[in-house]
């Protein structure tokens, strides 16, 4: 075991090495950079730029180099010093304009989680077992359009209700008159209030794929004689699910938490944006989109390197659960 | 005499509150008003009283309709990262001298008085005596010093800076200059006569913005043991970084939490570390109503920080948003915000277009590597048989609702430039007409679908670029396609994002691009439509470049020596920028335009149409019909602005 963990590691450092420079590229890839962005948003809003101020900013950016000195530079700073670079839309150190907003991310994140597996489980498992039953279909009806609603869409029509009919503040996580304050109980129940509408959207779709996993799982598992045996020993029907089929039917869960790591730092980047959230996710779309390189750099190198961890770790915990699994 | 001190600031209260109701001559005599807070930590002891936090002098600033009440929050909307020009139009235009509400004049503001010398080399600034940053120190001419000296031509600095275009002439900065310290003094090598417009646009406004006493801390002159640990402190990798990270130099921001400023409102937050950017009250603001009340009347601004711009559309229409035009007042979005006036609470105030003068112009690419292209475009009887084949009219009812007059690219009606014949000529729908200048321009023949032939014997076809996100331009460029095909032209639109479109016209690879018209009432400041200026003249880019740069070096295109017209043009240009006297500057533009009138460089469509922006109903101050401008709402002295109580 401690060997293939050894292996595994030793495979992730030319791994990263690739991603990093292919990703750097990719970003470099479009035409203009950074200031030519800049130019033309400033230029669109009417705004004049300082021919001067332009050519310092290059030469302060390091704009005119070569690709390959930008990426020396770039990836040098992070191995020798963990230093990601500085933003240039923000003027700030890329980690911290990260670390910002990771903890808004991270309880987003795992609220939405928790939501669909809480609901996404149970529904999963009763329409295996009840199959082609009234809830079945029900179940997999309100599946399929989870499944079927693009997220922003939902967030669009979810706001247009909330502010039609309930007049509610739309956007963000906080009311206006808290979005400053210190944190307090009143914060807190504010941020609950708010809280919901991205985990219902972000989490319909993961809930409705994760009903149709469990659900084709467990009908395979169901079938099997030794369901047939444990069944004629006299188990009882709930006993006999939960520890054996159900059981089987979690692999998947477990070789998907590997996504689910990076997911928790990229957060849904659309419906971040058109709820207006304090996440990472529209972080990273803007970088893309303004050509911000170190940020949308640093971004990418990040959410790959927790993808790779997310999939050595779910590795391990695979073959540590199966013992049908080689390695 | 003075009152004592609790008793003068309920005399400052109840003043307010009297005047705001409309009793006319119940003028404070007792001294300065001030907003009750402020009066509570004068009482508390906390703060000095308000006549010591006045300058000497406080500049006196009129009220658009009536005398206001302190109190209320201005909330508003920055969209993503880069959003800095709304927080300067709104709290950040207060600087040395600044443009009059609604008139392109040059007033005084932080200065009591500017001179000029008739040569316009020698810019003499009064300061205002007794005027105080927000933490009550003094601001001198040593301040403005310490920026120039130690700031904008310090050795380090220049490294990864540039000193600003309008401060120097032909390469060489002016020098700063303070005799007194209350008196600070521009001088350049040679006339610099638009300077003055420049400084009061919003890019002048560094002299005022480096607190010396406070940023001497983060400068390694003052601080040489110190400066380590506030590197260390704020995470920047040298002294040049960490200054324009305090004072936010680029793009232009409002500064650090912490550094005190003289503008109304101090920011509390940083743009883009938190969700939201709160301005407090300065209570040594340094304006006053003519009331002798204290500005700002408003208690905070608060910008939300979001991602969409339909976020704020959401927030204006709940009733969120107190003033706004930006991101949300548009044609499109006209009819949704109009109806929703009651439920959110807000109305439209008028505004009037200042600097763009045209929704979209057609520049054809004059410099067209292409020889052939580049002789039909060149072909002036061309673009008059293209511009009369358009049905203005169809754009203006089915895109805009209406709205907007057919326009050339002209001086809008509001600038003293304004000429109606160029503005209205060649718009009138007239197939006939663009089939007669077509044909006059050689091109009479056609083939088999119709379509003329350009000298060469093939169809004349040519593709507009166009920017995916202007949903207008792209439905009129639709419309127009059809109009041209009528007269035997093919016209291609290709919509791109707006980085390939903006690299690919700077280096001349275009036959054709559209973009938005500014000059509108800045003609002598932006003239890019008028003459090949610089890289925004979108017609002529290589001529542009000649002008800019005779070497060409740096730049994306190589310069090409224009005709003898458009140099007669550059040379007047130039003339202007060495002509201190206002008036015979404006002589000499009006040569410049009546030349770009017969030039007739590109093809406009309509001028903008009215614009509005949305206000709360209990929001006042804020002029109806206001000049659209670079400072708007800057320029309407937002200090001034007040929230009711209702």
């Amino acid at each position: 075991m401690l060997r293939f963990i050894g292996r595994r590691i030793l495979q992730v450092i030319p791994t990263l090495i690739i991603i990093s420079i292919v990703s750097f590229v990719i970003i470099q890839l479009p035409p203009g950079d950074y200031l030519d962005t800049l130019a033309a948003t400033m230029a669109e809003q009417g705004d004049t730029i300082d021919r001067e101020l332009m050519a310092a900013l290059e030469k302060r950016y390091g704009l005119g180099d070569p690709v390959y000195v930008q990426y020396w530079k770039w990836i040098t700073g992070i191995v020798t010093r963990g230093d990601f670079g500085m933003s240039f839309e923000w003027g700030r150190p890329v980690s911290q304009l990260i670390w910002d907003r990771f903890w808004f991310t991270l309880i987003i994140s795992i609220s939405t989680l928790l939501f669909i597996w809480a609901v996404a489980l149970p529904i999963g498992v009763y329409s295996a077992v009840r199959k082609y039953s009234i809830g079945d279909y029900i179940a997999t009806l309100f599946g399929f359009i989870g499944l079927a609603i693009p997220n922003f869409l939902m967030a669009l029509v979810l706001m247009y209700w909330s502010f039609k009919y309930f007049g509610q503040s739309v956007g963000g996580l906080f009311s206006p008159e808290y979005v400053s304050a210190e944190w307090s109980w009143g914060k807190f129940v504010d941020l609950l209030g708010h809280l919901w509408i991205p985990v219902i959207i972000i989490g319909t779709a993961g809930t409705a794929e994760l009903i149709r996993v469990m659900r084709a799982n467990l009908l395979d598992e169901l079938s099997k004689p030794y369901v047939e045996t444990a069944r004629s020993k006299g188990l009882t029907e709930r006993r006999l699910l939960i520890k054996y089929p159900v059981r089987v039917a979690l692999n998947p869960f477990v070789s998907t938490l590997g996504w689910i790591l990076p997911a928790i730092i990229s957060a849904d980047a659309v419906t971040s944006v058109v709820l207006s959230l304090p996440t990472t996710g529209p972080l990273l779309l803007r970088s893309l989109l303004a050509q911000d390189m170190y940020l949308a750099g640093s971004f990418i190198m990040l959410v790959s390197v927790l993808t790779v961890i997310g999939t050595l770790i779910s590795d391990i915990m695979l073959a540590w659960l199966d013992p049908r699994i080689r390695y | 005499m003075r009152l004592p001190k609790h008793l003068a600031s309920a005399g400052a209260m109840t003043a307010a509150i009297a005047l705001s109701l409309g009793f006319a001559g119940a003028a404070y005599a007792e001294g300065y008003g001030e907003a009750p807070d402020l009066a509570e930590k004068v009482a508390a002891g906390e703060l000095p009283p308000v006549e010591e936090r006045l300058p000497n002098n406080p500049l006196v600033v009129p009220v658009a309709e009536s005398i206001g009440e302190y109190g209320g929050t201005w909330s508003t909307a920055l969209v993503g990262g880069n959003d800095d020009s709304w927080l300067n139009r709104t709290i950040g235009y207060d600087k040395l001298v600044r443009y009059a509400p609604n008139k392109m004049e040059v007033v005084p503001d932080m200065a009591e008085s500017y001179e000029v010398n008739d040569d316009a080399t020698e810019y003499t600034f009064h300061l205002r005596e007794g005027m105080k940053w927000s933490d009550g120190e003094p601001f001198t001419a040593a301040d403005i010093l310490f920026w120039w000296e130690d700031i904008a031509t310090n050795e380090d600095y220049q490294k990864i800076n540039a000193i600003r275009g309008m401060y120097q002439i032909e390469g060489d900065a002016m020098t700063v200059t303070a005799p007194d310290d209350y008196t600070v003094k521009f001088t350049f090598a040679s006339p610099n006569a638009l300077f003055l417009m420049d400084f009061a646009d919003r890019n002048g406004f560094e002299p005022t913005r480096y607190p010396r006493h406070y940023l001497e801390q983060f400068h390694p002159k003052y601080n040489p043991d110190g400066i380590q640990a506030k590197l260390d402190e704020y995470g920047q990798p040298d002294w040049v970084a960490l200054m324009d990270f305090i004072v936010t130099r680029d793009p232009a921001g409002t500064g650090d939490p912490g550094m005190p400023v003289l503008t109304a409102w101090d920011t509390t937050t940083r743009y883009g570390e938190a969700q939201q950017v709160i301005a407090e009250r300065n209570p040594y603001y340094y304006k006053v109503d003519p009331e002798g009340n204290q500005l700002p009347y408003i208690d905070r601004v608060v910008f939300d920080v979001v991602e969409d711009r339909e976020i704020v559309l959401l927030k204006a229409l709940n009733g969120e948003i107190s003033f706004m035009d930006r991101h949300i007042a548009n044609t499109l979005n006209q009819a949704v915000l109009y109806e929703n006036r009651e439920a959110g609470d807000y109305d439209f105030v008028n505004v009037v277009a200042g600097q763009k003068m045209n929704e979209m112009l057609i520049s054809l690419n004059l410099n067209h590597t292409d020889p052939v292209k580049r002789e039909i475009f060149n072909n002036k009887d061309f673009r008059i048989g293209l511009s009369y084949a358009i049905d203005r009219q169809e754009l203006i009812d089915l895109i805009y609702f209406g709205q907007g007059e057919p326009y050339q690219a002209a001086p809008s009606r509001e600038s003293e430039f304004f000429d109606e014949d160029m503005a209205k000529q060649y718009t009138e729908y007239d197939v006939d007409k663009a089939n007669e200048y077509l044909d006059k321009a050689g091109y009479a023949e056609k083939d088999d679908e119709g379509f003329r032939l350009g000298p060469d014997g093939k169809r004349i076809s040519f593709v507009i670029e166009v920017r995916n996100t202007e949903l207008g331009d792209i439905d009129m460029l639709e419309l127009i396609r059809k109009n041209w095909a009528d007269v035997g032209i093919e016209m291609l639109v290709r919509t791109e994002d707006r980085s390939l479109l903006y690299s690919r016209k700077a280096a001349g690879q275009h036959d054709a691009v559209v973009w938005g018209g500014d000059g509108g009432v800045n003609v002598i400041t932006d003239p890019r439509y008028y003459f090949p200026y610089s890289d925004e003249s979108n017609y002529a880019e290589a001529w542009a470049a000649w002008y800019v740069s005779k070497t060409g070096e740096g730049l994306p295109i190589t310069p090409e020596e224009p005709p003898a017209t458009v140099k007669k043009q550059m040379e007047l240009y130039d003339e202007i920028r060495k002509t201190g006297n206002a008036e015979k500057r404006s002589e000499l533009m009006k040569e410049i335009v009546a030349i770009a009138k017969d030039q007739f460089y590109t093809i406009g469509t309509l001028n903008a149409p009215g614009l509005y922006a949305v206000k709360k109903n209990n929001f006042h101050n804020v002029p109806d019909g206001a000049l659209h401008i670079n400072q708007f709402p800057g320029h309407l002295n937002p200090p001034t602005f007040f929230i009711s109580e209702e």
